[in-house]
C-alpha cells in the first residue's frame, strides 16, 4: 500500500552541517565487546583478591600442621583438603598465589620493559645498532633457559623477588624480535616521516609515534609473559629451586604434591586449576586488550 | 646574486640511489631557487624526482638515497652540513611538509589535538593548555568545524579533506617560512582538492610563507603559484614564471602535458584526450655502463633531431623568453612546431616538424 508510507524526511540540504562525527569509543567500552576478556579480567581480579584477602580471612594460617588431619579429603573443615603434613590446601593456594601471581607480574614487566626497549632501539636505529643488539638477542634466545635459572637461582637464594628478577632477565627475547619488526615497518610509515618532517626528536618518534602503534603486540606479549612466568615459576619450585619451603607457591605445592598424587589427587588437582586459570584468563585478556588499545576500534 | 640570499637555494641537486641492480639517477642536477613568500610549481609525472627532491631539501631521503652533489641552501646557509639538532631547528620551524596521503600522513592512535601540540612543543613555548588552545585555533582555521570538542578524536573519525587540513594545521604550527606540500591533493575528491588549494593560497598570503607545490597535474597549480619548474627523469626541463608557461610552453614535454589537459572552460573535447607516447625513461643505470648522454625527453619527442640524440640540451633562456631571462627551457629547438612564435626561424631548417 503505497499511501501508507510514511512521510520522507526531509532531505539533507548539500551546505548543512554534516553529521557529527560518532564519539569516540573509549577503552572501557571497547574492551566491553569482548564477553571473553571481561569474564578473564573478572577470573584474574577475583583470584587476586582472594589471594591479597583470603589469607586474612581464612580461620587456619598455610603453614598450620594438624597431624590428625593428614591428606585430609576435602571437608567443611578444609573445603579443598589437606597436605602430607595436614595444612589447608586453601590457606596454602590462597597465599601461595601471591607469590606466583608477583612473580608472574614482575616477571612479565620486566622482561617486556627489557625487550621493548632493546626491539625499539634496534628498529629504529638499524644498521649496526640493529645488528649488535639482534646478535645479543641470538645469544640470549640460544642460551637453555631453565639449567641457566637453575645455576642463577643457586646462587642467588629463591626469593620471590630474585625468581622474578631472574625469570625477567631471561625472557625479552621474543618481545624484543617481536618489537624490533613492528618498529621496522612502522619506522617507514607517512606519519613518522611526517613527524620526523615537524622536527620531533628521535625519543619522542619513537616513544610516541611507533611504539604507541606497536601497543598491540607488545601488551600481548606481556600477557602472555605473565602466564609464562608463572609456568617458569611453578617448574623451578616443582624442581625444588624456586621458592623454598615453608614459604608455599603454586610451582612446589605440585612439587610436595607427587608422591602422593594416586592417593589424594586433590593436591595435584587443586595448585594445578589454579595455574591454568590464570595462565588462560591473562592470555584471554591480551587478546581483548589488543583490540580495545586499538582505537579504531575494530572488533574482529 | 646580490643582496639578500633567496630563502631557498637548490643548485645542482643531484640524487642517487645505489641498488643492487645499479644506481638510479633519481635527481639529475636540479637547481631554482625560491624567495621569501613566493611559491614555486614542482611539476612532473610519477618518478620524475619531484618528491624525492622535496625530502632531499629536508634531510629525509630514504635509504640507501643519497644526495651525491649539489647544495640545498636555507637563506644563504648550507643543510648539508647540519647536525640532528640543526635540522630539528629547520624541520617543522624553517621549513615544514605536507605529504600526499592524509590517511597515513597522521598518526593513528594520537589524538588529533596532540599531533598539533606536539609541533607547538618542539618549536615554540607554548605548553599544557596554552598550546591546547593554539591548536584549537590552527584547527578552526584551517576550516575543522567544532575544533575545540575534536581536539580529543582520532584521525579515523575525520574525512580525508579534515584530514589534510588537519596535517596542514600541525604544518603550520611552527609558523614555517617554506612549506613544502608534496600532492596534498591527489588522494581527495575534486571538490575537495580545490579546497585545499583555496586554503594553501589563503594561508600563504596570511603567513606570508613561501610555498613549494608539488603535483603532476598543471591545471592544479595554475591559479597557485608564482612560477613552475618542469621536471622530467630527475632533471628540470622549463622553467618560467606561471602565465609564461601556460601561454608560450616551450619544451615539447611542457607542451604535451598541457595538450593531455582537457580545457574546462573551452569546448567540449571532441573525441580521446592527447596522452604523451611512450613511457617515461628508466633511471637506473645498471652497473658498468654510463647513464645516456642524449635528451631524456628525445624517445618520446614528436621533434627529435640527431642533436637530441647525441647531447643533452642545457637549461637555458628561451628566445623571446623575457628580458631577464626568467623563461628557460632544457631543449635545443625551443618551442619547435610552434607556429605562433616568431623567434624560432634559427631553428626550423633544423626542425623536422
Amino acid at each position: 500500500m503505497p499511501e501508507s508510507y510514511p512521510p520522507a524526511p526531509a532531505p539533507r540540504t548539500l551546505r548543512g552541517s554534516p553529521a557529527p562525527a560518532p564519539r569516540p569509543a573509549r577503552f572501557g567500552s571497547r574492551l566491553g565487546r569482548h564477553p571473553v576478556a571481561l569474564a578473564a579480567l573478572a577470573v584474574l581480579a577475583g583470584l587476586t583478591a582472594a589471594c591479597v584477602f583470603g589469607p586474612w580471612l581464612l580461620p587456619l594460617p598455610p603453614d598450620q600442621v594438624q597431624l590428625d588431619a593428614i591428606r585430609a579429603a576435602p571437608s567443611w573443615a578444609h573445603p579443598l583438603g589437606t597436605d602430607d603434613l595436614g595444612r589447608d590446601i586453601l590457606a596454602r593456594l590462597l597465599h601461595g598465589g601471591r607469590y606466583s601471581i608477583l612473580i608472574g607480574v614482575l616477571a612479565a614487566l620486566l622482561g617486556t620493559g627489557i625487550g621493548t626497549l632493546v626491539g625499539g632501539v634496534a628498529g629504529y636505529a638499524g644498521g649496526r645498532v640493529d645488528g649488535a643488539l639482534m646478535r645479543a638477542t641470538d645469544v640470549a634466545y640460544a642460551i637453555p633457559a631453565l639449567p641457566l635459572l637453575i645455576v642463577l637461582a643457586s646462587f642467588t637464594g629463591a626469593s620471590p623477588a630474585s625468581l622474578a628478577v631472574i625469570i625477567g632477565l631471561l625472557s625479552w627475547m621474543t618481545t624484543a624480535r617481536v618489537v624490533r619488526g613492528e618498529v621496522l615497518a612502522l619506522r617507514e610509515a607517512p606519519f613518522v616521516l611526517a613527524a620526523r618532517g615537524l622536527g620531533a626528536r628521535p625519543a619522542r618518534v619513537l616513544g610516541r609515534h611507533i611504539l604507541p602503534n606497536a601497543l598491540g603486540p607488545i601488551v600481548v606479549g606481556g600477557t602472555l609473559a605473565v602466564g609464562n612466568a608463572i609456568v617458569v615459576e611453578s617448574s623451578m619450585s616443582f624442581l625444588g629451586l624456586g621458592v623454598q619451603p615453608p614459604t608455599p607457591t603454586w610451582g612446589n605445592m605440585l612439587m610436595d604434591a607427587q608422591a602422593s598424587m594416586a592417593a589424594a589427587p586433590w593436591l595435584t588437582i587443586f595448585p594445578g586449576v589454579a595455574i591454568l586459570l590464570v595462565v588462560l584468563a591473562v592470555n584471554f585478556l591480551g587478546d581483548g586488550l589488543q583490540d580495545a588499545l586499538d582505537p579504531r576500534g575494530r572488533v574482529r | 646574486m646580490s643582496g639578500t640570499p633567496p630563502l631557498l637555494e637548490v643548485r645542482d641537486l643531484t640524487v642517487r640511489f645505489p641498488t643492487r641492480s645499479g644506481v638510479v639517477h633519481a635527481v639529475d642536477g636540479v637547481s631554482f631557487g625560491l624567495q621569501a613568500g613566493e611559491s614555486l610549481g614542482l611539476v612532473g609525472e610519477s618518478g620524475a624526482g619531484k618528491s624525492v627532491t622535496a625530502l632531499a631539501i629536508l634531510g629525509l631521503l630514504p635509504a640507501p638515497g643519497r644526495v651525491v652533489d649539489g647544495s640545498v641552501r636555507l637563506r644563504g646557509r648550507d643543510l648539508a652540513g647540519l647536525d640532528a639538532r640543526g635540522w630539528r631547528g629547520v624541520r617543522g620551524r624553517e621549513i615544514a611538509m605536507v605529504f600526499q596521503d592524509p590517511a597515513t600522513s597522521l598518526n593513528p592512535v594520537l589524538p588529533v589535538g596532540r599531533q598539533v601540540t606536539e609541533v607547538l612543543e618542539a618549536h615554540t613555548s607554548l605548553r599544557g593548555r596554552v598550546a591546547r588552545a593554539e591548536a584549537e585555533r590552527l584547527l578552526a582555521r584551517v576550516g575543522i568545524p567544532d575544533a575545540g570538542r575534536r581536539l580529543d578524536d582520532h584521525p579515523h573519525q575525520f574525512s580525508g579533506g579534515q584530514r589534510q587540513r588537519i596535517h596542514l594545521a600541525a604544518a603550520l604550527a611552527g609558523r614555517p617560512a617554506l612549506l613544502i606540500a608534496d600532492e596534498p591533493t591527489t588522494a581527495l575528491d575534486v571538490t575537495v582538492q580545490a579546497q585545499i588549494v583555496a586554503l594553501v593560497r589563503e594561508l600563504r598570503r596570511e603567513m606570508g610563507m613561501a610555498v613549494l607545490w608539488i603535483t603532476h597535474d598543471l591545471a592544479l597549480v595554475a591559479g597557485v603559484v608564482d612560477r613552475v619548474a618542469v621536471l622530467y627523469a630527475g632533471r628540470i626541463v622549463e622553467e618560467a614564471p606561471a602565465a609564461a608557461l601556460f601561454a608560450r610552453p616551450a619544451h615539447p614535454y611542457t607542451r604535451a602535458l598541457l595538450a593531455s589537459m582537457p580545457a574546462l572552460d573551452g569546448p567540449e573535447p571532441s573525441g580521446r584526450l592527447a596522452a604523451i607516447e611512450g613511457r617515461p625513461p628508466d633511471l637506473l643505470v645498471p652497473p658498468e655502463s654510463d647513464p645516456p648522454a642524449h635528451c631524456a625527453f628525445a624517445p618520446r619527442c614528436p621533434h627529435a633531431a640527431d642533436l637530441c640524440w647525441v647531447e643533452a640540451p642545457p637549461l637555458q633562456p628561451v628566445p623571446g623568453g623575457g628580458e631577464d631571462g626568467a623563461h628557460r627551457a632544457a631543449c635545443w629547438f625551443p618551442r619547435s612546431g610552434d607556429g605562433a612564435d616568431p623567434e624560432g626561424d634559427a631553428d626550423a631548417g633544423e626542425d623536422p616538424w
